[in-house]
């Protein structure tokens, strides 16, 4: 029995853990370039 | 807006808030045109740590002003569609290797300079410098132009570019200029 509680607290830590890495993920931001391509001379 | 450079990756969770005092979200990715060397706009978070990604974007021509602690804009009508940035089909530009056209690694790029005004411009990259160009400084700031070159897969710029390397933004916008108009008369 006292296992079985065990594995639910663990079972509910991951849980919360992985939801909170996702959130963290969903909000994290960064530098993005949407027309990459620029050859030499500047020409499109 | 007031012209001023500014690391791209230190406008990641800033507010945005309206004239009228609203804060309508965060900002979430910053949204290059490397091709055109030019900031295009931004994504955008809810506030607070359970806000996630809005659907809507905040393209830079409806920017008021860049503050350091919010960016303003005149109202919420300055929000846009998420097709106006097209971010979706956006690459990462950080962590990117940077080369020279003599085939030399400087570094891998860690942020991007900004030059806030109308349009704003990407003026430099900032790198973790490789071994080679033996600095003691952890990041470095290089100035870039017209001639240089992006993919997906590297990000490449003339190797005259080590004349003008900086480790701090305040001189930096000196040897943007310079690297410029050195560009200019080659």
């Amino acid at each position: 029995m006292e296992l079985l509680w065990l594995l639910l607290v663990v079972l509910v830590l991951a849980v919360v853990v992985g939801l909170v890495a996702l959130q963290r993920r969903r909000r994290s931001g960064s530098v993005l370039s949407v027309d990459s391509v620029r050859r030499p001379g500047g020409e499109p | 807006v007031n012209d001023v450079l500014v690391r791209a990756g230190d406008l990641i969770g800033r507010p945005v808030v309206t004239l009228g005092g609203d804060r309508v979200g965060e900002l979430k990715d910053v949204v290059l045109g490397l091709g055109r060397g030019v900031l295009v706009g931004f994504t955008l978070r809810n506030p607070g740590f359970l806000g996630g990604p809005r659907r809507e974007t905040l393209p830079w021509a409806s920017v008021h002003a860049i503050g350091p602690d919010a960016v303003m804009v005149p109202g919420p009508d300055a929000l846009a569609s998420p097709d106006e940035l097209a971010a979706d089909a956006g690459h990462q530009t950080v962590d990117l290797p940077l080369l020279t056209d003599e085939g030399e690694t400087l570094g891998r790029i860690v942020d991007v300079v900004l030059e806030t005004g109308t349009p704003a411009q990407v003026v430099g990259f900032e790198i973790e410098p490789a071994e080679s160009l033996g600095s003691k400084s952890r990041r470095l700031l290089l100035p870039i132009d017209a001639m240089t070159a992006a993919s997906e897969q590297a990000v490449v710029v003339p190797a005259s570019v080590r004349h003008f390397v900086r480790d701090d933004l305040a001189g930096f916008g000196a040897a943007v200029a310079g690297f410029r108009a050195m560009a200019e008369e080659s």
